[in-house]
């Protein structure tokens, strides 16, 4: 075989060239890690978001909880349902919610933001579990006050004793609480009735959320509302309503190759160019070559590792780049929840993206390298 | 050494070539052998076939007639896979531009026909030291070619034809990039390890300086071997170590004295 070092020394000669030509490697692989690590970070929201014995209720044929209305007799209705947690007193683990986004004005960045809010009942708190006050104190109803998830108050940078003026009111945030980096945290909770009146949402729910006995009875239960003719309800177990949510990430992610392969086409014709500029300069290496008794293939081999290495230093650049991206929060929006997910880049990602831009690199190298094969060289010296 | 079979045997070859529906006679059956061991020159004008005859013999081009033979082998009837493994084995080759590979480093340039050879590394590393200690370039191993003067490239050339130990070696003008000086120690450093490592050497030359040092000195034009002289100071040898003119060159340039259209040219 032709030595390896034939093909990288090449590239350090000309490393003005290769540097340049790899560059166009390193956009490519920098933004599909950026995409892949930002579904891959939505994704593992959704996976670990939902309690298995939660079921969350909307109302039938809308999964949008904005939109979503439930009477207040179909409620009463559903909490009659066998399978639903009861406290000490009998009192099911139901949890009615007003959910809404309002837009509000910030005077900071002269802007309207879109704070989503969730009107609650105390029972909530039983219900949802991972929610937990980690600074300040509940709200108290009808006082004007909220509570804030720590995501939303990070990226709105909120403290306690601010008001925030929703709908014609000024609400005050009197704590922060978590909820295990679930969608919740990018929300503001307040009073259920408080919210409702303000909005003139009384007589209904946006949704419901049930607390069942186990997380197989959750299954049975979710299953039994939704079949159940006499209430137009759609219910289904947090666990799944987030993996639902979750598919669309995934759905996401062929939108993502589909954008790495047209940009991958510029490096794909960067390389594809320099390597013909390459060969053009070295037909006098690959007569040499096919006169000692080096085969046609073995010519090709050469070259196409040439490119090979062309792409994997660009990719490498992608991929230092790309990672820098690792760790980094943000938030989304989730059908209509938003949600705080960590951008995740992973060895399993940087080797794909590796794999990918060496992909780039043998289809940009293979058309060069069949041409450097074909060389016949007495024509070669003859030039 | 007439007695032992030819190494070469060039039998009746003619070569095409078209020059669009125009037929070329580059060589016009030339019958030609070459004794085991021998120092030949081919020396003609530009454009008279001398390297379009080198080819045949070095198994780089086939014949459009005839049959060409080398150790044994009948070569022109080889594919072109067979050829290049053949080339591998049995023939050397050294340039006019030297031809050294100018990322890899003289011992690279050198240890690279060997790696076609089924061969330890050990063994490449003592046949590559080797053949560089013979030509004097024990101690640039590690030299670029662009790090090294003309004819110290070419005795990497040379030790880079060698390497392999080839029956035949080729030299297609070797000395026609180097001035007088230099192509002098070239043609020295040749003969030596002609008489040392017992080659048949093919050396083509426009230069009547080079055509001097050779055993047996043949002339082409026109496609055709118009003359065969063996020098007759190196009968007995195959080296002689005159810088003059020889005698046989002398009468060579009497020969383009008379046909001034022909002189031999770059
Ligand atoms: N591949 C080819 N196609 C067409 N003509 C060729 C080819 N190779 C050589 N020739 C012609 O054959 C003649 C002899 O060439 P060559 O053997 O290279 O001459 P020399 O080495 O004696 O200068 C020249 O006229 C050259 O143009
Ligand atoms: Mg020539």
């Amino acid at each position: 075989m032709i030595p390896v070092a034939y093909s990288y020394r090449s590239l350090f000669v000309r490393w003005k060239t290769t540097f340049m030509t790899a560059t166009g490697f390193t956009l490519v692989v920098a933004a599909l890690i950026v995409m892949l690590a930002f579904i891959k970070g939505i994704q593992e929201v959704c996976e670990t978001s939902g309690d298995p014995e939660n079921i969350i209720v909307l109302n039938e044929g809308q999964p949008d909880e904005v939109l979503s209305q439930i009477p207040r007799s179909t409620a009463s209705q559903i909490e009659t349902a066998r399978g639903i947690m009861r406290d000490s007193q009998g009192r099911p683990l139901s949890s009615r919610e007003f959910f809404m986004v309002a837009s509000v004005y910030d005077y900071r960045i002269a802007d309207y933001v879109m704070y989503p809010l969730r009107g609650v009942h105390p029972v909530a708190f039983d219900v949802h579990s991972a929610v937990n006050l980690v600074s300040g104190r509940m709200f108290r109803p009808s006082q004007s006050e909220i509570i804030v998830g720590t995501g939303l108050m990070r990226s709105q940078k909120m403290s306690i004793g601010q008001t925030i003026n929703i709908g014609r009111k000024s609400w005050k945030v009197v704590g922060f609480f978590e909820a295990k980096g679930s969608a919740f945290e990018s929300e503001i909770w307040c009073d259920l009735d408080e919210l409702a009146s303000q909005f003139k949402r009384e007589g209904s729910y946006s949704s419901m959320v049930l607390r069942a006995i186990s997380p197989e009875a959750a299954k049975e239960l979710a299953e039994r509302l939704s079949d159940d003719k006499a209430i137009s309800v759609d219910a289904m177990t947090e666990v799944a309503y987030y993996a639902k949510q979750g598919e669309s990430a995934q759905s996401l992610q062929a939108a993502v190759w589909v954008i790495a392969w047209f940009m991958g086409i510029g490096a794909i014709f960067g390389v594809m160019n320099t390597m013909f500029a390459a060969i053009s300069q070295r037909l006098k290496d690959i007569a040499v070559l096919r006169l000692m008794g080096f085969m046609p293939w073995e010519i090709l081999i050469s070259f196409l590792l040439e490119a090979i290495f062309v792409s994997l230093i660009g990719g490498a650049m992608g991929s230092a780049i790309g990672y820098m991206i690792n760790g980094f929060t943000q938030s989304a929006s989730i059908g209509s929840h938003d949600v705080q997910f960590t951008f995740r880049v992973d060895s399993t990602l940087l080797l794909l993206a590796l794999a990918f831009s060496m992909f780039m690199g043998i289809i940009g190298g293979i058309v060069p390298a069949l041409s450097a094969m074909r060389i016949r060289p007495l024509e070669a010296f003859r030039a | 050494m007439s007695n032992a079979p030819p190494i070469v045997l060039v039998d009746r070859c003619t070569k095409h070539y078209f020059r669009g529906s125009e037929r070329v006679e580059v060589l016009k059956s030339v019958h030609l052998e070459i004794a085991r061991g021998d120092f030949v020159g081919l020396i003609g004008p530009s454009g008279s076939g001398k390297t379009t005859l080198l080819n045949l013999i070095a198994g780089l081009d086939q014949p459009t007639t005839g049959r060409v033979v080398v150790n044994g082998v009948e070569i022109s009837a080889l594919t072109e896979s067979q050829l290049a493994l053949w080339r591998t084995n049995a023939v050397g080759f050294v340039f006019q531009f030297f031809n050294l590979i100018p990322v890899l480093t003289a011992y690279e340039n050198v240890e690279l026909p060997l790696l076609l050879l089924n061969m330890s590394r050990r063994r490449r590393r003592e046949q590559v030291m080797n053949i560089l200690e013979l030509v004097g370039l024990g101690h640039r191993l590690d030299h670029r070619p662009g790090q090294l003067s003309g004819g110290e490239q070419q005795r990497v050339g040379i030790a880079r034809a060698l390497v392999t130990d080839p029956a035949l070696v080729v030299a297609d003008e070797p000395t026609g990039d180097l001035d007088s000086r230099k192509s002098q120690e070239i043609l020295d450093l040749l003969q030596e390890l002609q008489v040392r490592l017992q080659k048949t050497i093919l050396l083509v030359t426009h230069d009547l300086a080079v055509a001097a040092r050779v055993r047996r000195l043949l002339r082409i034009q026109d496609g055709q071997l118009i003359d065969d002289t063996e020098n007759p100071e190196s009968t007995s040898h195959p080296l002689f170590g005159s810088r003059n003119v020889s005698s046989a060159a002398r009468r060579l340039e009497e020969q383009e004295r008379v046909k001034p259209s022909n002189a031999a040219g770059a």
